[in-house]
């Protein structure tokens, strides 16, 4: 027989291989301990469906059953290792075999493009998702607790807070959000919104500006943000960002550090120069549907803009959002088809306004 | 008997090994993470198999089959319990449930560690021999309830005591065919040589850490020996102070180079220094080592142990 291999036996009854012969066929594998094959000799015969292959560098390993106590060991580069694969029905596991037997360079690129497809996924399934579970009123509930632990500490002005909810009753602001205005005695000139319907306006503000539609913008605008969620979209999509990095690090309190730090975060929040734009303009379609000039949005740009350097402070308002010079021109733009448009005074603004001041 | 010296090595190349972590974290990836056993059992087969005592290399026999089924208990084990801790903690019980959380874990680990030990040692063979873990889960249990209150009592100055108990009873129960495995470090000495270790490396601004570490070796490896009736084979650390300096230096200078990419290498490199500095001599006949541990499928506890991130622990 010129199929006949020489091969190592483990018995499984005693440490060390022992030299066997082996040949195999449509039925299974045979083996006979020794270096010369003995037709009387004892042949332990295994059938394939019992056997199973490990391959592990250059080593074949096929154990010749179940509990994998017998096995031969050969190297993988012999001529009958491929043909015997094939008999037991070694699969190779397709699909990671070719991966296997690709370059290391095109395998790097491939987890490269991967990775960066999994991160993109997950900061828009993430944010999308957020944005359809937590309902307004959830939001709301959160924001009031946000509220209350950022308002440890300051001094509320009640009596404007009084009169600020007034001019902003008497504004068609949101029909989700219940919009409410606190007045914090500061003198930065500085406003911010929580999500749920929470604007905290600083008394600096309040000063600094000069007319009653210049303060309805400015509610306009951070209205704009509540209504567009844009505080929750900026934490959901950091919170995307930690997920994925807590996922690659193995550490999953991440997440909520990350939530946490963006709670904080709230009163300087930096949002991109495309959320502003959009808060600008949705500011400005409420001004229109409360029937102020979107002019004023533009107004209360430039005021706020020649008071920020006399604020020694770095957190002023205009500093928080960038690129000001930029947003006046789209403000203005926006404006156009409004320039000959007039605008009734409303004397219930007016009047709250000059008892504000 | 016969005095004999034995060798350990470890083979594998950083290269192979980078790519194998490259197709797995491909293929786990790509199926949300549902081939994760299978990674592990590639893994382990290369680690295996690189690994040669006496010119003949161990052999991982476990699948990726057999892990997955564990990996699926374990997964429902855990959300279960954590399910349980969520709902609690939703309905304004946050104490209860993390209380019920940490009681929990306190029984889960100790039986996942058993299951680990049970199902990795009987899958590794060497040289036709099966390895086997012979503990008892409800000693070990009992053990982990113990260190884990005497522990927290003592602000953790018993944990050095705990670790050598733990360590001590994992690895005297385990068995590779008829030889055994026995480890005498005590807490005592193990608690000292950790204060030594603490208190030196900030007098001298660190650099006594690698010292620090090369005992911690020593001390691990120095009171391992393995048995077999009136033969014993003993196991030395070699390793110095400034081998183990270099290795951490060179480790570190590689990881921050290669931005982590380097890691494989690393890993590979660490392994080859850790066996090359262990000297290994004795009267154990190797060749007449026997068959007498069971075989054992159930990979239950060795997910458990990889869900909670702890590694194979010694």
């Amino acid at each position: 027989m010129d199929n006949i291999q020489q091969v190592d036996f483990f018995d499984g009854l005693q440490a060390g291989p022992k030299h066997a012969l082996m040949y195999f066929n449509a039925a299974g594998i045979s083996i006979q301990l020794g270096a010369y094959w003995d037709k009387e000799a004892t042949v332990l015969f295994f059938p394939y469906k019992q056997c199973n292959i490990q391959e592990t560098g250059n080593k074949l390993i096929v154990f010749l059953n179940k509990n994998a106590t017998n096995y031969i060991s050969f190297s993988a580069d012999a001529n009958f290792a491929i043909d015997l694969k094939q008999k037991i029905n070694h699969k190779d596991q397709s699909f990671a075999a070719t991966l296997l037997s690709m370059n290391v360079f095109s395998l790097f690129i491939l987890v490269v493009i991967l990775l960066a497809g999994v991160y993109w996924g997950i900061s828009t399934i993430v944010p999308w998702a957020g944005l359809k579970l937590i309902k307004p009123s959830t939001e709301t509930e959160l924001g009031e607790k946000m509220y209350q632990s950022m308002m440890q500490g300051e001094t509320i002005d009640h009596q404007r807070t009084k009169l600020l909810q007034e001019f902003a009753k008497s504004m068609n602001l949101s029909n989700t959000y219940p919009i409410k205005l606190t007045v914090v005695k500061n003198r930065e000139v500085n406003a911010y919104a929580i999500p749920g319907g929470n604007i905290v306006v600083y008394s600096g503000i309040l000063k600094a500006m000069k007319s009653p539609d210049e303060l309805a913008a400015l509610l306009g605008h951070e209205t704009a943000h509540i209504n567009d969620r844009h505080s929750l979209r900026s934490i959901l999509r950091s919170a995307a960002t930690g997920l994925i990095v807590s996922v690659v690090l193995n550490d999953i309190s991440g997440i909520f550090s990350i939530v946490v730090e963006n709670a904080e975060g709230l009163r300087t929040m930096h949002f991109s120069r495309g959320i502003e734009k959009s808060a600008d303009e949705e500011g400005m379609k409420l001004l229109i549907k409360n029937n102020i000039h979107p002019l004023a949005m533009k107004k209360l740009m430039q005021r706020l803009k020649e008071n920020s350097p006399e604020i020694p402070e770095v957190l002023s308002f205009m500093q928080s959002h960038p690129a000001t010079d930029e947003r006046i021109k789209h403000a203005t733009e926006f404006a156009v088809p409004y320039k000959n448009s007039s605008f009734a005074p409303n004397p219930v603004l007016d009047s709250i306004w000059s008892a504000l001041k | 008997m016969e005095y004999n010296k034995y060798s350990l090595v470890f083979k594998g190349s950083g290269f192979e090994y980078f790519k194998i972590q490259l197709v797995n974290i491909i293929l786990t990836t790509i199926t949300l993470g549902l081939y994760y056993p299978w990674a592990k059992a590639r893994t382990l087969h290369f680690f295996y198999a690189n690994t040669v005592f006496n010119e003949q290399p161990f052999v991982f026999t476990g699948t990726g089959e057999q892990m997955f089924k564990g990996f699926i208990k374990a997964f429902l084990i855990l959300v279960t319990v954590y399910g349980l801790v969520i709902y609690l903690t939703l309905n304004e019980q946050e104490l209860v449930g993390l209380a019920l959380l940490y009681i929990i874990l306190l029984f889960i680990i100790p039986l996942a560690i058993h299951g680990s030990y049970r199902y990795r040692f009987a899958k590794t063979i060497w040289s036709g021999i099966r390895f086997g873990y012979m503990g008892d889960k409800w000693e070990l249990l009992m053990l982990c309830i113990k260190g884990t209150f005497l522990t927290i009592v003592t602000i953790g100055i018993y944990g050095a005591w705990f670790a050598m108990n733990l360590r001590r009873y994992l690895l005297c129960n385990i068995k590779v065919g008829d030889a055994r495995f026995s480890y005498k470090g005590v807490g005592g000495e193990y608690f000292w040589l950790n204060v030594k270790g603490y208190l030196l490396s900030i007098f001298t601004f660190g650099i006594y850490f690698f010292w620090w570490q090369k005992d911690l070796f020593a001390y691990f490896i120095n009171n391992l020996r393995l048995t077999k009736g009136d033969q014993t084979m003993l196991l030395k650390s070699k390793a110095t102070g400034g081998d183990f300096l270099a290795l951490i230096m060179v480790n570190l200078l590689l990881f921050v180079f290669t931005l982590g990419l380097a890691t494989p290498w690393i890993v590979v490199r660490s392994m080859r220094f850790l066996f090359s500095n262990i000297v290994l001599d004795g009267t154990i006949a190797f060749d007449e080592l026997r068959q007498t541990q069971e075989n054992f499928d159930d990979a239950t506890g060795e997910d458990i142990t990889d869900f909670l991130d702890f590694g194979f622990i010694i």
